[in-house]
């Protein structure tokens, strides 16, 4: 089987830190030959957005990208090319995969070893560090490309690739289990959404706390047992309590990009109950009374994306069909309208661009 | 560089026969190593009772021959195949060899950290050539870096028995103050795991026979002493009385016969865990119900173990917390070493210098 590879591509460009995105046509693409052993050349179909790729365009994080940069870190496409030498591949040319943030960690170093490929300390991150899948083609490696399964089709599987894959792994760790109450603030939203999937999938009993009737009625039908609408109510932490059987939730989710929802949390989580911090605002301190946080026998966590076996599990949970992405499917072209209405926050659910338009 | 050309080795024919001596096996030559793998002259080559069981085709899987048998050394790498990627080693780093050659590092099983059970995993001394020998191929990617504090003939028995019963004691989940039954505790496993289960804060009752091995025992950490031969058939009484009436709540058995497993069985508290690690010949344990359901007990089987449990169990030795009782030997003398294994004459570990 072999491929033809274009010498050139088109795609959206970040030139420097903080400035605006171009579309750029002749962008080189990495030849069959040029790739090192363990590499491997995919074709996009499509790709999701990230509000992480809104912070790497503005370059408002502590932690800083490499520019010029070519962003994107939810790409599904097919292998076309793998480097020579490449040893004991998981993968084949042909194969559809995914592409997500952890593009290659080294699995020597001892995060690695200990499963936290994550925190690799030689890690790669795709469309941040290395180049990223706001493009036609983009150069991954083998063993950290994500399998997709047949019955997942690439559109739905793309935002599984980061915002499923994130959520699902703080749910993993949290340590909850059948029946437990987890309340997820901004489950509306785009990881909110998934979340809400991903608990009910795992047994757990969900409590949406969001607003507006369209985002209740769609956390209702994805499997919510109860909702709060944080506008509407005049005592958010009370309403939780009493929702989670008057004794508090076990587990917090929380992926807002903002503080508040954190400090509600130590109220209104039972004792021994787990919080676990998922959303990643530049600047914001996590406050928590310290009194509460020690009498209640409180856990914090921080939950970063996944290694590799949480990919494929939380892929595999999607093929099944128990967690559905609501998306709108948009072009390559229409990137900076989306990174505009990211930055307004006017974009409800994930934003997936399919590469031919 | 310049090697020699040959080496002596001890080689497996037949099964049941005494190894083969080779005194001029050739020595792989660095222009033929494949990417990844690497030479490594063989300083120091630890005997396990796996090697015995090898040498014998006791198990269902049998290895392949003729097979370079041992899988516990430490040496230095002296070449490096061209094309090698992502090296964790350098020629002239010491390395440990250990029963794992190699594992994918990719499948479900390896993704998980159980390397262990990689289906595609290499062993030395089984599948390919292992640590009797004085220069034998490792991979770069699996190899053990051996810390500078500690002696070669020290860390050889770490890469094997130590990580072995280190591994299967961290599997019990035990807490502090725990009691923790180990039978075979003079040997060259339960001496170690004596040490591990003392520095994890464990109160460890060593069951084994004779004065030197009471001794041994004792003056590495263990809080109480049965000697399984004066017990006879008292042992499972004796042990209950020994751990305040109640039984331990765990045992690790490193033993080559059924007859300590089944015994743990009576005396392992409710609830508790007994975490196998030996593996006897054409034997079967048997457990009755009523014992695995009616005491809620925890049999887990525990297998060597992955790079990082490696690293640990090394690190622990290097902070001195855990040293190796051995006597030096040679190659030419593993068939003599066999024959008093399989007697129960051998106190400690068994480290050939090569």
């Amino acid at each position: 089987m072999s491929y033809n590879i274009p010498k050139t591509q088109v795609a959206a460009v970040v030139p420097g830190p903080g400035k605006r995105l171009e579309i750029k046509q002749g962008e080189h693409v990495t030849q069959q030959s040029e790739l090192e052993p363990g590499q491997c050349l995919v074709k996009l179909i499509c790709t999701g957005v990230c509000h992480t790729d809104l912070h790497a365009s503005r370059d408002d994080w502590p932690l800083k990208a490499k520019t010029p940069l070519i962003g994107g870190h939810e790409g599904v496409g097919e292998i076309v090319a793998i480097g020579d030498h490449t040893e004991r591949s998981p993968v084949k040319l042909g194969q559809r995969v995914g592409i997500k943030w952890i593009a290659y960690s080294c699995l020597d170093c001892e995060p690695c070893r200990n499963g936290l490929e994550q925190n690799c300390l030689e890690v790669k991150l795709s469309g941040f560090t290395v180049p990223g899948t706001f493009s036609h083609y983009v150069v991954s490696w083998v063993h950290h490309v994500t399998p997709i399964p047949d019955s997942l089709d690439s559109n739905a599987a793309a935002s599984i690739l980061c915002a499923g894959l994130t959520v699902y792994r703080a749910l993993k760790y949290s340590g909850s289990k059948i029946g437990d109450w987890v309340v997820l603030p901004g489950a509306g939203g785009g990881l909110g959404h998934l979340a809400v999937q991903y608990a009910a999938a795992m047994g757990m009993r969900v409590v949406a706390v969001d607003s507006g009737e369209e985002k209740r009625k769609l956390c209702l039908e994805l499997g919510a047992d109860k909702w709060i609408d944080f506008k509407e109510t005049k005592d958010l932490v009370k309403d939780v309590i009493d929702a989670c059987d008057g004794k508090g939730a076990h587990c917090a989710i929380v992926t807002a990009a903002s503080p508040s929802g954190y400090t509600q949390a130590v109220e209104y989580l039972r004792r021994g109950g787990t919080l676990m911090a998922v959303g990643l605002p530049a600047e914001a301190k996590l406050e928590a009374p310290i009194f509460w946080t020690v009498i209640k026998s409180i856990v914090i966590k921080g939950s970063y994306v996944g290694n590799r076996q949480d990919a494929i599990e939380a892929i595999d949970i999607a093929a099944t069909g128990k967690v559905k992405v609501r998306y709108e499917l948009k072009g390559l072209s229409d990137i900076q309208h989306v990174y505009d209405g990211l930055q307004e926050g006017k974009i409800a659910g994930r934003v997936v661009l399919d590469m031919s338009k | 560089m310049t090697l020699p050309t040959t080496q002596r080795a001890a080689q497996i024919h037949t099964f049941g026969d005494p190894v083969t001596l080779l005194t001029a096996h050739p020595i792989p030559q660095p222009d033929t190593l494949r990417p990844n793998e690497c030479l490594v002259k063989i300083e120091y080559a630890g005997v396990c009772q796996s090697d015995l069981h090898a040498r014998n085709g006791d198990w269902l899987q049998k290895p392949t021959l003729p097979r370079i048998g041992g899988h516990e050394g430490v040496g230095t790498v002296v070449a490096i195949g061209a094309g090698t990627v992502d090296s964790i080693v350098s020629v002239g780093d010491r390395v440990g060899l250990k029963w794992l050659a190699r594992t994918c590092l990719k499948c479900e099983y390896c993704r998980k950290g159980d390397e262990s059970s990689c289906p595609a995993r290499i062993v030395h001394g089984y599948t390919v050539d292992g640590t009797f020998t004085e220069y034998a191929i490792a991979w770069t990617d699996y190899v053990t870096p051996v810390p500078e504090s500690l002696d070669g003939a020290a860390a050889t028995s770490i890469l094997c028995a130590g990580l072995t019963v280190y591994r299967g004691l961290k599997y019990i989940n035990a807490r502090a103050g725990d009691w923790v039954a180990i039978p075979g505790a003079g040997g060259g496993l339960g001496h170690m795991a004596v040490q591990y289960a003392a520095n994890m804060g464990l109160r460890v009752l060593a069951i084994d026979s004779g004065d030197e091995k009471r001794k041994l025992c004792l003056s590495l950490g263990a809080e109480k002493w049965i000697d399984f031969k004066e017990s006879g058939e008292n042992l499972v009484k004796d042990v209950i009385a020994a751990t305040d009436g109640l039984g331990p709540h765990a045992a690790l058995i490193a033993a080559g016969s059924p007859t300590p497993y089944q015994q743990a069985l009576w005396y392992i508290r409710p609830t508790g865990t007994l975490v196998a690690v030996g593996l006897p010949a054409a034997a079967q344990f048997q457990v009755p119900f009523e014992f695995l359901v009616g005491k809620e007990l925890k049999l887990i089987g525990s297998a060597i173990g992955s790079r990082q449990d490696a690293i640990e169990a090394l690190d622990h030795a290097a902070r001195g917390k855990v040293k190796c009782h051995y006597s030096l030997r040679n190659i030419e003398d593993l068939e003599t070493i066999f024959g008093e294994m399989k007697r129960g004459e051998i106190t400690g570990r068994v480290v050939l210098k090569v």
